[in-house]
């Protein structure tokens, strides 16, 4: 510490220390904000269309539409440590196709919604009548009448540390598991239908 | 030319070497900690941001330019030629 030049290098070397130790303790606190995220969804449409995935595509394609209502609270995601919140809608269907020659892709995930919730006031989602965003179709081109269920899930981007996950989602009986017990309503999972004027497989039982 | 070279250099005493690396080190801690309960308390991470930098800014100025407070202990030297006795002896 004899000369102005290594006095300023210690204290910038040091500053980096203490920059460290806040930074750590700042990621460390989300441990004290146990976030309690709610959904409900309600799915009102759900169609398939056959379409042509490109102008110049021979092979035609079916597409999953969707519409849904959606009410969620984010609120308590948010902390002074809360840059951003990522909020998806996922379509999922991990079950053997109805039709008699099963899809050997058994696990299936697409997103059809997303937002991006940037500050405390606009964590509360209320969507009516909401269309999908993005188009979703399956690997092989044909869904075959399989029973879906969406999932919202979120991700949390945090100003310093890990970047984290959630979801709800309702079971096969459509209570909704994970986080939430409460607030088990709306509609959570389909049968896909059959595409525009095709006759379906299996006959869809009486509800 | 002198008087700017001595700026730069900054050189001070060795109890003043002492004293500017303790207040180094307790400014910079104190402003982390401060910082940090700002920042929580009033729940916004700018705060936290800016009071650090800015303490940190206020802490380079008190321990970086040699202050005369840290030139208060200079080093006294013998005066020149008291060794001349022992030189003698050792021929």
């Amino acid at each position: 510490m004899h000369s102005s030049g290594v006095r300023l290098q210690n204290t910038f070397g040091f500053f980096t220390t203490v920059t460290f130790f806040v930074a750590a303790l700042t990621a460390l606190s989300a441990l004290l904000y146990p976030s309690s995220p709610t959904a409900n969804i309600n799915l009102r449409n759900v169609k398939v269309r056959t379409g042509r995935p490109h102008y110049t595509s021979t092979k035609p394609q079916e597409y999953l539409l969707i519409n849904f209502d959606l009410d969620a609270d984010l609120t308590s995601l948010f902390n002074w440590n809360t840059k951003q919140v990522f909020a998806y809608l996922t379509v999922l269907y991990n079950s053997p196709s109805a039709s008699s020659s099963p899809s050997k892709y058994t696990e299936n995930e697409m997103i059809l919604w997303d937002t991006i919730i940037p500050d405390v006031r606009s964590a509360k989602l209320h969507l009516v009548n909401e269309q999908a965003k993005y188009k979703a179709n399956d690997i092989t081109g044909k869904f075959a009448e399989r029973n879906a269920t969406v999932r919202f899930e979120w991700n949390v981007q945090p100003h310093v540390g890990v970047l984290y996950w959630g979801s709800i989602e309702a079971d096969a009986e459509g209570n909704v598991v994970r986080k939430v017990e409460e607030g088990r309503r709306g509609k959570w999972g389909f049968q896909i239908p059959p595409a525009w004027g095709k006759k379906p497989v299996v006959k869809k039982t009486a509800v | 030319m002198d008087a700017l070279q001595n700026l730069i250099d900054g050189f001070i005493d060795f109890e003043g070497q002492k004293r500017a690396e303790q207040l180094c080190n307790v400014l910079l801690v104190l402003t982390g900690v401060i910082a940090y309960v700002v920042g929580f308390v009033l729940q916004d991470l700018t705060y936290t941001v800016y009071i650090g930098l800015g303490g940190t800014a206020l802490t380079m100025l008190a321990v970086v330019p040699p202050w005369p407070a840290f030139k208060k202990n200079p080093v006294t030297w013998l005066p020149a030629g008291t060794t001349e006795v022992e030189e003698k002896k050792e021929q």
